[in-house]
């Protein structure tokens, strides 16, 4: 399996604001557009996402656009929930997938501590060795 | 407010699976901004039930071999 892949290029921005609408709309949110990080955020996202990138870059691409808070509410899980798909797609043995997952997550989050974000760039370097 | 979702993306089995993770994680998560207003964001323990019920299952799979 390759480190480097568009591995979020089936993610459109069109889909990540949908994806925001629907988690506002579960929780009774205000699904709107913030005035001082969505453009920016937007084009961060639409310059990069089509891009092959390590596995690691994108999950950062992930975690810097969930700080930029391209929307009012659920910037977090928006961001969270494509790397979470992006692992689930990897195929990989349940228990590592739910490690790798939660790694991830934990760094989408802007909650990892150096140890997590270490293990996980351990993780994306070993995709190169492995079938 | 209710926003409009384009009908096809809701039809796309991509999106629909992106739907499904979102909405399963949805309660660890703050609805507010709060890595972009802190630097520190916020995630709820998503608990070792999960990985005990893998270690189980492991575990009863090697017993049977």
């Amino acid at each position: 399996m390759q480190r480097v892949q568009a591995w979020l290029a089936p993610f459109s921005w069109e889909i990540v604001t949908a994806q925001n609408a629907v988690l506002c709309q579960a929780k009774n949110a205000l699904h709107k557009p913030t005035s001082d990080g969505h453009d920016a955020t937007k084009h961060l996202w639409e310059s990069r996402h089509q891009t092959p990138m390590p596995l690691d870059e994108a999950v950062e691409l992930c975690r810097r656009c969930h700080r930029l808070a391209p929307f009012c509410f659920y910037n977090g899980n928006t961001f969270a929930s494509i790397i979470a798909l992006v692992i689930k797609r990897l195929e990989l043995p349940a228990d590592q997938a739910l490690v790798v997952r939660s790694l991830a997550g934990h760094i989408v989050a802007g909650v990892a501590t150096d140890v997590e974000e270490s293990a996980f760039r351990k993780f994306c370097a070993s995709l190169d060795t492995r079938g | 407010m209710k926003p409009a979702i384009d009908p096809k993306l809701l039809n796309d089995p991509l999106f629909r699976e992106l739907m499904a993770e979102g909405l399963a994680m949805q309660d660890r998560f703050s609805a507010e901004p709060v890595y972009a207003k802190t630097g520190r964001g916020h995630l709820k323990s998503a608990g070792v039930a999960e990985l005990a019920r893998l270690k189980a299952a492991r575990g009863a799979k090697k017993k049977k071999d």
